[in-house]
């Protein structure tokens, strides 16, 4: 394995044009349990055609979910809630007493409950990992190429069963939870030593971003996960985004990922943007050794499902690091000059390929005229009805869309290559700097990171 | 309060009647500028220059949020908000414009009149790409007439 892995979320089918243009550049894909139930034929296809490598994230924490996040209607008249099919796809695959308190009682279930079926759900959540997709690729005529080739998809690594930590509990609760994570952590272990293949093993800690500071968390945590036989472990704090949590968040979060280096652990964050991508540099002090993030949503995830609201276009800006609205990211150009009328659009153009961005993406769409930046904004007017009667409202155009996803996996990279590149000290230097010049209110939460990251540069 | 006994759009619908037949000005209502959704665009029928504004009741601050939003997109900028009852309230709204290059009305609920308090310099910074995107969108409008109740 590399020393930090750059891995991609696959969510829906729309972010396959741009899975399949960046795929070189990252080291595996993820799926969440639910799509490969659901969509089992497609992801053989998908990885078999583009990604050797992929890992299915168990998503195990389903069964801990007030019944309401996992259920839907189809929106047609007449038409009672029922549990989302995919959800329901998967339950199937998952030991049977379980999956019946959820469907049929409708309630999440107890660590206790899950404790007494822990064998069987250890042993349903290993072989939907290890072989479900496999079982798809075998019924496929390209098959017998790829066998001949040598060329099946592997398995990254097998995640064990997890469990949410929520802000809710009691910190007895918390505790049984945490048990039962390193039961199953340990029972998976014990089942891939017995197996023919031979996966990396891989943890996953979700919590709500309170418990990160209830008082010696990060040694409960190290506690818990004090084993040998694995290596990594996926960390999930709902919707964290480090830039721009509390100091308290912050430094809840560094002690935590340090207790986890000091037992040799190697944290990947299950969904993090580039304030996770600067720390798997070899010199952090704070060190993760691996970061997801999907193409079509942002880096940092609430755990739970959450409307969609409108659509808007935006805009990773690669200086601050940020997915922008479209307006912020124009704005912060004009007020560079960006589009005044002293130069010409094509030494503009030079400008911006030289200071913001010069990825593959954003030279096909600007070309050599600063005014086709525009171009990432394409869209539709469509009408939104409000208490105020009809309006109407942008919507963006495929086109920018896709565009938009490309830019902000081209950033990823390049962000990935900085990483592995430059000096620490000299990363948060082109941080901060990049702050002050183009974000200078945000700067102070920045210098608060760096205080809390142990990159003092001054 | 006055002020409550009508809703925004009965304010933003009181404006556009009282300026409608001006030969000097076109108005939109509802223009999409990116993600969001302009109350009115008033374009000058002589320099073809645009101006947003914005309607608000209640938090002026946000109105002027809502207008600065579009900022690189227009020439000018304004809200239009009900006439506060006292002088400090007036006078802080004044200034708040004045610092943020706004033009303001402001709609007095017992004389149902309303008065332009506040002239506004032209916008900097403006992006013309977009500005034209804008206008487009204008052009559209006026010619599909007023099928979907934008232009006025």
């Amino acid at each position: 394995m590399k020393e930090s892995l750059r891995i991609l979320r696959y969510n829906t089918g729309t972010d396959k044009k741009a899975f399949v243009e960046l795929e070189k550049q990252f080291d595996a894909v993820v799926f969440n349990a639910t799509i490969v139930a659901y969509s089992g034929s497609s992801v053989a296809d998908l990885v078999s055609m583009h990604k050797r490598k992929y890992i299915i994230d168990p998503q195990t924490h389903i069964f801990q979910q007030d019944i309401s996040a996992i259920m839907t209607t189809n929106g047609k008249e007449g038409d009672t809630r029922h549990i989302k099919k995919s959800i329901d796809k998967y339950l199937k695959q998952l030991p049977d007493n379980l999956a019946k308190i959820l469907t049929e009682q409708q309630r999440p279930l107890t660590a206790p409950e899950i404790m007494n079926n822990v064998d069987d759900l250890v042993a349903k959540v290993y072989k939907f990992q290890t072989e479900y997709v496999g079982r798809y690729i075998e019924g496929k005529d390209y098959n017998k190429y790829l066998e001949f080739a040598n060329l099946k998809p592997s398995l990254g690594m097998v995640i064990a069963p997890y469990f949410m930590l929520k802000g809710s509990y009691s910190n007895d609760t918390i505790s049984s939870w945490l048990c039962l994570d390193s039961e199953c952590l340990r029972k998976t272990i014990e089942m891939e030593a017995e197996s023919k293949e031979h996966h990396p093993i891989a943890a996953q800690l979700v919590l709500d971003k309170t418990v990160l500071e209830l008082p010696n968390f990060a040694g409960e945590v190290e506690k818990t996960y004090s084993l040998d036989g694995y290596e990594y472990i996926f960390i999930w704090i709902d919707d964290f985004d480090a830039f721009a949590a509390s100091i308290g968040h912050m430094q809840a979060f560094a002690d935590l990922v340090k207790k986890l280096n000091r037992i040799g652990k190697k944290p990947i964050m299950a969904y993090g943007g580039y304030e996770s991508i600067i720390l798997c540099n070899a010199e952090s002090p704070v060190r993760l050794y691996g970061v997801a993030q999907s193409v079509g949503y942002g880096e940092y995830r609430p755990i739970t499902p959450v409307g969609g609201g409108l659509p808007v276009n935006k805009y990773y800006f690669l200086p601050l690091h940020r997915r922008l609205r479209f307006d912020d990211a124009a704005r912060i150009l004009s007020n560079h000059g960006y589009f005044a009328d002293g130069k010409s659009p094509a030494k503009h153009a030079a400008d911006y390929y030289s200071r913001i961005c010069h990825c593959e993406q954003c030279h096909r769409t600007i070309k050599e005229n600063i005014h086709n930046f525009d171009r990432y904004s394409d869209s539709s007017p469509y009408d939104v009805h409000t208490r105020n009667g009809i309006v109407k409202r942008n919507k963006p155009t495929y086109e920018a869309e896709v565009s938009a996803a490309l830019h902000f996996l081209y950033c990823k990279a390049q962000e990935w290559e900085s990483v592995e590149k430059q000096k620490f000290a000299e990363l948060v230097r082109e941080l901060k700097g990049d702050y002050k010049t183009y974000c200078p209110k945000k700067l102070s939460q920045i210098d608060a990171w760096c205080e809390v990251y142990g990159c003092k540069t001054d | 309060m006055a002020k409550d006994s009508i809703s925004e759009a009965e304010l933003r619908k009181r404006f556009v009647d009282t300026y409608k037949n001006s030969e000097k000005m076109k108005l939109y209502l509802e223009v999409p500028v990116f993600s969001r959704s302009v109350d009115l665009v008033i374009q000058d029928a002589d320099d073809l220059s645009v101006m947003a504004v914005e309607f608000k009741l209640h938090d002026w601050r946000r109105a002027i949020l809502q207008a600065q939003s579009v900022a690189i997109c227009f020439d000018y900028l304004g809200v239009c908000l009900p006439k506060p009852k006292t002088e400090k309230g007036y006078r802080s709204i004044v200034d708040a414009c004045k610092i943020n290059r706004i033009f303001l009305y402001f709609y007095d609920v017992q004389s149902k009149t309303f008065g332009k308090v506040l002239d506004s310099p032209r916008m900097m910074n403006v992006w013309d790409a977009h500005k034209k995107r804008v206008i487009k969108y204008l052009e559209g409008e006026a010619h599909e007439g007023i099928a979907s109740d934008s232009k006025v």
